[in-house]
Protein backbone atom coordinates (compact mmCIF):
# COMPACT_ATOMS: atom_id res chain seq x y z
CA UNK A 1 0.00 0.00 0.00
CA UNK A 2 2.65 2.25 0.91
CA UNK A 3 4.76 1.99 -2.43
CA UNK A 4 1.88 3.49 -3.85
CA UNK A 5 0.79 6.51 -2.10
CA UNK A 6 3.57 9.11 -1.39
CA UNK A 7 5.54 9.35 2.21
CA UNK A 8 3.81 12.11 4.59
CA UNK A 9 7.61 13.17 4.92
CA UNK A 10 9.70 14.16 1.21
CA UNK A 11 11.61 16.39 2.19
CA UNK A 12 11.96 17.59 -1.95
CA UNK A 13 8.55 18.84 -1.16
CA UNK A 14 9.39 21.24 1.43
CA UNK A 15 5.74 21.78 3.15
CA UNK A 16 6.39 18.05 4.23
CA UNK A 17 8.89 18.86 6.54
CA UNK A 18 7.11 20.89 9.01
CA UNK A 19 3.76 18.89 8.10
CA UNK A 20 4.11 14.81 7.53
CA UNK A 21 2.39 13.36 10.90
CA UNK A 22 5.46 12.94 13.19
CA UNK A 23 4.47 10.08 15.67
CA UNK A 24 4.17 6.46 15.00
CA UNK A 25 0.95 5.67 12.89
CA UNK A 26 -1.50 3.61 14.77
CA UNK A 27 -3.44 0.42 13.67
CA UNK A 28 -6.80 1.53 11.63
CA UNK A 29 -9.90 0.68 13.72
CA UNK A 30 -11.30 -2.35 11.93
CA UNK A 31 -14.45 -1.03 12.21
CA UNK A 32 -13.06 2.23 9.82
CA UNK A 33 -13.23 -0.25 6.62
CA UNK A 34 -17.02 -0.74 6.92
CA UNK A 35 -17.84 2.55 7.01
CA UNK A 36 -19.52 4.05 4.23
CA UNK A 37 -19.08 6.99 2.64
CA UNK A 38 -22.26 9.58 2.55
CA UNK A 39 -24.20 9.43 -0.39
CA UNK A 40 -24.33 12.46 -2.54
CA UNK A 41 -27.80 12.05 -4.25
CA UNK A 42 -28.73 13.72 -8.00
CA UNK A 43 -29.31 17.03 -5.98
CA UNK A 44 -25.29 18.16 -5.01
CA UNK A 45 -24.69 18.47 -8.16
CA UNK A 46 -26.34 20.99 -10.96
CA UNK A 47 -26.62 20.66 -14.55
CA UNK A 48 -23.56 22.85 -16.11
CA UNK A 49 -21.38 22.17 -13.14
CA UNK A 50 -19.42 19.78 -15.19
CA UNK A 51 -18.25 21.90 -17.87
CA UNK A 52 -16.22 24.60 -16.55
CA UNK A 53 -15.96 26.34 -19.79
CA UNK A 54 -19.92 27.61 -19.31
CA UNK A 55 -19.30 29.39 -15.85
CA UNK A 56 -18.96 32.67 -17.79
CA UNK A 57 -20.55 34.92 -20.02
CA UNK A 58 -18.35 34.05 -22.71
CA UNK A 59 -15.85 31.80 -23.57
CA UNK A 60 -12.52 31.40 -21.21
CA UNK A 61 -9.32 31.58 -23.32
CA UNK A 62 -7.19 28.44 -23.98
CA UNK A 63 -7.27 24.72 -25.41
CA UNK A 64 -10.45 23.40 -24.63
CA UNK A 65 -10.19 19.95 -23.71
CA UNK A 66 -12.81 16.92 -22.70
CA UNK A 67 -11.07 14.80 -19.66
CA UNK A 68 -13.22 11.97 -19.01
CA UNK A 69 -13.13 8.33 -17.78
CA UNK A 70 -14.36 6.02 -15.21
CA UNK A 71 -14.27 5.19 -11.64
CA UNK A 72 -13.46 1.99 -10.47
CA UNK A 73 -12.63 -0.11 -7.40
CA UNK A 74 -9.36 -2.36 -7.12
CA UNK A 75 -11.44 -5.21 -8.21
CA UNK A 76 -12.45 -3.36 -11.66
CA UNK A 77 -16.08 -2.73 -10.08
CA UNK A 78 -17.88 0.71 -11.50
CA UNK A 79 -18.19 2.89 -8.54
CA UNK A 80 -21.45 4.79 -9.59
CA UNK A 81 -22.95 7.98 -8.40
CA UNK A 82 -19.59 8.84 -6.83
CA UNK A 83 -18.94 12.75 -6.33
CA UNK A 84 -15.83 14.18 -7.94
CA UNK A 85 -14.74 17.81 -7.63
CA UNK A 86 -12.58 19.41 -9.73
CA UNK A 87 -10.40 22.34 -9.42
CA UNK A 88 -7.11 24.11 -11.67
CA UNK A 89 -5.50 27.28 -12.90
CA UNK A 90 -6.53 29.29 -15.72
CA UNK A 91 -4.86 28.68 -19.19
CA UNK A 92 -2.52 31.04 -18.09
CA UNK A 93 -1.66 29.03 -15.29
CA UNK A 94 -3.69 31.68 -12.29
CA UNK A 95 -5.73 30.47 -10.04
CA UNK A 96 -8.56 32.42 -8.94
CA UNK A 97 -7.77 31.99 -4.87
CA UNK A 98 -7.01 34.93 -3.75
CA UNK A 99 -3.13 33.64 -2.44
CA UNK A 100 -1.96 32.99 -5.75
CA UNK A 101 0.37 35.52 -6.84
CA UNK A 102 1.36 34.54 -9.83
CA UNK A 103 1.41 37.81 -12.03
CA UNK A 104 -0.53 35.65 -15.06
CA UNK A 105 -3.70 37.05 -15.80
CA UNK A 106 -6.93 35.76 -14.35
CA UNK A 107 -9.90 35.31 -16.90
CA UNK A 108 -13.35 36.84 -16.22
CA UNK A 109 -15.03 33.84 -18.09
CA UNK A 110 -13.15 31.31 -15.78
CA UNK A 111 -13.17 30.33 -12.33
CA UNK A 112 -11.67 26.37 -13.01
CA UNK A 113 -13.83 24.63 -10.47
CA UNK A 114 -16.49 21.68 -11.28
CA UNK A 115 -18.59 19.04 -9.80
CA UNK A 116 -20.21 15.85 -11.53
CA UNK A 117 -21.41 12.56 -10.47
CA UNK A 118 -20.50 9.00 -11.88
CA UNK A 119 -22.97 7.54 -14.13
CA UNK A 120 -23.86 3.84 -13.86
CA UNK A 121 -21.28 2.56 -15.63
CA UNK A 122 -18.90 4.92 -13.04
CA UNK A 123 -18.11 7.45 -15.93
CA UNK A 124 -17.36 11.10 -15.81
CA UNK A 125 -17.05 13.40 -18.16
CA UNK A 126 -15.44 16.97 -17.84
CA UNK A 127 -15.41 20.34 -20.49
CA UNK A 128 -12.68 22.64 -19.64
CA UNK A 129 -9.43 24.34 -20.95
CA UNK A 130 -5.97 23.20 -20.71
CA UNK A 131 -4.42 24.50 -17.40
CA UNK A 132 -1.08 25.94 -17.48
CA UNK A 133 2.27 25.58 -15.78
CA UNK A 134 2.89 27.77 -12.65
CA UNK A 135 5.68 28.64 -10.89
CA UNK A 136 5.56 28.16 -7.08
CA UNK A 137 8.14 28.84 -4.20
CA UNK A 138 9.04 25.01 -3.16
CA UNK A 139 13.14 25.53 -4.38
CA UNK A 140 14.17 28.31 -7.08
CA UNK A 141 13.07 27.99 -10.72
CA UNK A 142 10.33 25.67 -8.82
CA UNK A 143 7.27 25.08 -11.50
CA UNK A 144 4.58 22.54 -11.74
CA UNK A 145 3.59 20.68 -14.08
CA UNK A 146 0.11 21.35 -15.52
CA UNK A 147 -2.36 19.60 -13.46
CA UNK A 148 -5.95 19.04 -12.72
CA UNK A 149 -7.00 18.46 -8.61
CA UNK A 150 -9.61 15.76 -8.15
CA UNK A 151 -11.32 15.53 -5.03
CA UNK A 152 -13.44 11.79 -5.04
CA UNK A 153 -15.75 10.14 -3.00
CA UNK A 154 -16.31 6.09 -3.41
CA UNK A 155 -18.87 3.92 -1.42
CA UNK A 156 -16.69 3.55 1.73
CA UNK A 157 -14.74 6.31 3.50
CA UNK A 158 -11.55 4.33 3.01
CA UNK A 159 -12.22 5.06 -0.74
CA UNK A 160 -11.67 8.95 -0.58
CA UNK A 161 -9.30 10.08 -2.49
CA UNK A 162 -7.73 13.33 -3.56
CA UNK A 163 -5.18 13.40 -6.35
CA UNK A 164 -3.89 15.63 -9.11
CA UNK A 165 -3.99 14.48 -12.84
CA UNK A 166 -1.39 15.42 -15.35
CA UNK A 167 -0.90 15.41 -19.07
CA UNK A 168 0.70 13.33 -21.08
CA UNK A 169 4.36 13.39 -21.97
CA UNK A 170 5.12 16.93 -19.36
CA UNK A 171 8.66 17.61 -19.63
CA UNK A 172 8.01 19.33 -16.57
CA UNK A 173 7.51 16.25 -14.67
CA UNK A 174 11.38 15.19 -13.69
CA UNK A 175 11.85 18.07 -11.89
CA UNK A 176 8.27 18.25 -9.79
CA UNK A 177 8.42 17.13 -6.30
CA UNK A 178 5.03 16.32 -5.56
CA UNK A 179 4.90 14.22 -8.75
CA UNK A 180 7.86 12.46 -7.98
CA UNK A 181 6.93 11.95 -4.53
CA UNK A 182 4.74 8.68 -5.77
CA UNK A 183 8.10 6.60 -5.59
CA UNK A 184 6.73 3.69 -7.65
CA UNK A 185 6.84 4.58 -11.24
CA UNK A 186 3.83 2.52 -12.27
CA UNK A 187 2.00 4.13 -9.58
CA UNK A 188 3.18 7.50 -10.91
CA UNK A 189 1.71 6.92 -14.52
CA UNK A 190 -1.38 6.37 -12.70
CA UNK A 191 -1.71 9.94 -12.70
CA UNK A 192 -0.87 10.68 -16.24
CA UNK A 193 -4.01 10.64 -18.81
CA UNK A 194 -3.60 9.42 -22.07
CA UNK A 195 -4.79 11.53 -24.79
CA UNK A 196 -7.93 9.76 -26.50
CA UNK A 197 -9.00 10.64 -30.07
CA UNK A 198 -12.07 8.68 -29.41
CA UNK A 199 -13.26 11.42 -26.88
CA UNK A 200 -11.61 14.00 -29.11
CA UNK A 201 -14.35 15.86 -31.30
CA UNK A 202 -13.71 17.16 -34.34
CA UNK A 203 -13.10 20.77 -34.98
CA UNK A 204 -13.82 21.31 -31.10
CA UNK A 205 -11.73 20.21 -28.26
CA UNK A 206 -9.16 17.49 -28.00
CA UNK A 207 -9.92 14.32 -25.76
CA UNK A 208 -8.38 13.11 -22.56
CA UNK A 209 -9.05 9.75 -20.53
CA UNK A 210 -7.95 9.05 -17.02
CA UNK A 211 -9.25 6.60 -15.04
CA UNK A 212 -9.41 6.74 -11.45
CA UNK A 213 -8.98 3.38 -9.47
CA UNK A 214 -10.01 3.47 -5.58
CA UNK A 215 -9.62 1.27 -2.80
CA UNK A 216 -11.05 -2.49 -2.77
CA UNK A 217 -15.30 -1.71 -1.80
CA UNK A 218 -14.99 -3.51 1.57
CA UNK A 219 -18.81 -4.62 1.51
CA UNK A 220 -21.17 -5.87 -0.73
CA UNK A 221 -24.65 -4.49 -2.14
CA UNK B 1 -3.10 -0.64 -9.29
CA UNK B 2 -5.01 1.93 -7.47
CA UNK B 3 -4.85 6.16 -8.28
CA UNK B 4 -1.79 7.77 -5.68
CA UNK B 5 -2.82 10.44 -3.22
CA UNK B 6 -1.67 13.78 -3.97
CA UNK B 7 -1.64 16.91 -1.71
CA UNK B 8 -5.15 19.14 -1.98
CA UNK B 9 -2.71 22.23 -2.09
CA UNK B 10 -2.80 25.81 -0.87
CA UNK B 11 -5.60 26.33 -3.36
CA UNK B 12 -8.49 24.29 -2.70
CA UNK B 13 -11.37 26.27 -1.48
CA UNK B 14 -12.88 27.57 -4.20
CA UNK B 15 -13.20 24.07 -5.09
CA UNK B 16 -14.16 22.12 -2.42
CA UNK B 17 -15.21 24.81 0.13
CA UNK B 18 -16.95 27.24 -1.79
CA UNK B 19 -20.64 26.15 0.13
CA UNK B 20 -20.95 25.96 4.05
CA UNK B 21 -20.56 22.37 4.94
CA UNK B 22 -19.64 22.31 8.48
CA UNK B 23 -22.98 21.52 10.01
CA UNK B 24 -23.61 18.01 10.19
CA UNK B 25 -27.60 17.04 9.58
CA UNK B 26 -28.96 18.05 13.02
CA UNK B 27 -26.33 19.32 13.96
CA UNK B 28 -26.35 22.33 17.24
CA UNK B 29 -22.89 21.01 19.31
CA UNK B 30 -20.54 23.21 18.53
CA UNK B 31 -16.63 21.85 17.90
CA UNK B 32 -13.88 24.29 17.08
CA UNK B 33 -10.12 23.94 16.82
CA UNK B 34 -7.19 24.70 15.07
CA UNK B 35 -4.59 22.61 12.83
CA UNK B 36 -0.85 23.63 13.46
CA UNK B 37 2.07 22.72 11.92
CA UNK B 38 5.13 21.28 13.38
CA UNK B 39 6.25 24.64 14.52
CA UNK B 40 3.08 25.46 16.28
CA UNK B 41 1.59 27.71 13.37
CA UNK B 42 -1.34 27.60 12.54
CA UNK B 43 -2.31 26.07 9.06
CA UNK B 44 -4.22 28.45 6.63
CA UNK B 45 -4.70 25.57 4.06
CA UNK B 46 -6.29 22.83 5.44
CA UNK B 47 -9.32 21.12 5.60
CA UNK B 48 -10.92 19.06 7.86
CA UNK B 49 -13.91 16.74 6.89
CA UNK B 50 -15.61 14.63 10.06
CA UNK B 51 -17.58 11.35 9.35
CA UNK B 52 -19.92 8.87 10.97
CA UNK B 53 -22.54 6.14 10.03
CA UNK B 54 -25.21 7.73 11.53
CA UNK B 55 -24.19 11.68 11.86
CA UNK B 56 -23.13 11.91 8.58
CA UNK B 57 -20.71 13.78 7.09
CA UNK B 58 -19.60 17.52 6.77
CA UNK B 59 -16.12 19.47 6.28
CA UNK B 60 -14.49 22.93 6.89
CA UNK B 61 -11.51 24.32 5.63
CA UNK B 62 -9.47 25.85 7.90
CA UNK B 63 -8.96 30.20 8.30
CA UNK B 64 -6.03 32.34 8.61
CA UNK B 65 -5.68 31.57 12.01
CA UNK B 66 -5.85 27.87 11.01
CA UNK B 67 -9.67 27.35 12.63
CA UNK B 68 -12.48 25.07 11.86
CA UNK B 69 -15.34 24.66 13.44
CA UNK B 70 -18.38 22.21 12.92
CA UNK B 71 -22.29 21.95 14.48
CA UNK B 72 -22.05 17.91 15.14
CA UNK B 73 -25.85 16.41 17.06
CA UNK B 74 -25.85 16.07 20.26
CA UNK B 75 -25.20 12.76 21.88
CA UNK B 76 -22.45 12.00 19.01
CA UNK B 77 -19.43 9.97 21.03
CA UNK B 78 -17.14 9.76 18.33
CA UNK B 79 -16.50 11.23 14.83
CA UNK B 80 -14.40 9.87 12.52
CA UNK B 81 -11.48 12.93 10.93
CA UNK B 82 -9.73 13.48 7.73
CA UNK B 83 -7.60 16.15 7.69
CA UNK B 84 -6.25 17.45 4.08
CA UNK B 85 -3.55 19.98 3.48
CA UNK B 86 -0.64 21.84 1.65
CA UNK B 87 2.42 19.20 2.42
CA UNK B 88 0.02 16.31 3.47
CA UNK B 89 0.62 14.33 0.20
CA UNK B 90 -1.95 12.01 1.88
CA UNK B 91 -4.44 13.17 4.06
CA UNK B 92 -4.45 12.14 7.97
CA UNK B 93 -6.92 9.74 9.40
CA UNK B 94 -7.29 10.27 13.12
CA UNK B 95 -10.91 10.63 15.15
CA UNK B 96 -12.64 12.43 17.61
CA UNK B 97 -13.90 11.97 20.98
CA UNK B 98 -16.39 13.75 22.49
CA UNK B 99 -16.29 11.51 25.63
CA UNK B 100 -12.60 10.32 26.33
CA UNK B 101 -14.38 6.14 26.66
CA UNK B 102 -12.18 3.82 24.21
CA UNK B 103 -10.14 6.59 22.65
CA UNK B 104 -6.66 5.24 21.18
CA UNK B 105 -5.74 8.43 22.11
CA UNK B 106 -5.44 11.22 24.39
CA UNK B 107 -4.82 13.64 21.65
CA UNK B 108 -8.27 12.08 19.94
CA UNK B 109 -10.21 13.51 23.00
CA UNK B 110 -12.01 17.06 22.28
CA UNK B 111 -12.27 19.27 25.50
CA UNK B 112 -15.13 21.46 27.19
CA UNK B 113 -15.45 24.53 26.10
CA UNK B 114 -18.10 26.93 27.10
CA UNK B 115 -21.11 25.69 25.29
CA UNK B 116 -19.27 22.85 22.87
CA UNK B 117 -15.61 21.31 22.98
CA UNK B 118 -12.47 22.41 21.38
CA UNK B 119 -10.34 19.62 19.11
CA UNK B 120 -7.05 20.89 17.76
CA UNK B 121 -4.78 19.32 15.70
CA UNK B 122 -1.18 19.03 16.12
CA UNK B 123 0.56 17.30 12.68
CA UNK B 124 3.71 17.50 14.80
CA UNK B 125 5.48 18.19 18.15
CA UNK B 126 5.01 17.74 21.44
CA UNK B 127 1.27 17.99 21.69
CA UNK B 128 1.63 15.90 17.82
CA UNK B 129 -1.75 14.13 17.43
CA UNK B 130 -2.28 10.59 16.53
CA UNK B 131 -3.15 9.10 12.97
CA UNK B 132 -3.99 6.53 11.89
CA UNK B 133 -1.80 4.24 9.11
CA UNK B 134 -3.44 3.89 5.82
Amino acid sequence: MSEIDPPYLYPEYRSTVTRAPSRVLLPLPEEVHDLRAPAFGEDAVVPGDADLTAHGAGDPLGERIVVTGRVLDEDGRPIRGALLEVWQANAAGRYVHEGDQHPAPLDPNFTGAGRTLTDDDGRYRFVTVKPGAYPWRNHPNAWRPAHIHFSLFGRAFTQRLVTQMYFPGDPLFAHDPIFQSVRDPAARERLVARLDLDETTPEWALGYTWDVVLRRTPFEG
Amino acid sequence: MRTPSQTVGPFFSFGLCVTPQHELPGGTVRVAGQVFDGEEQPIADAMVELWDPAAGWGRCGTDGEGRFAFLVPEGVRRLEVIVFARGLLKPGLTRLYLEPDGAEDETMVARREGDGYRYDVHLQGERATAFFQH
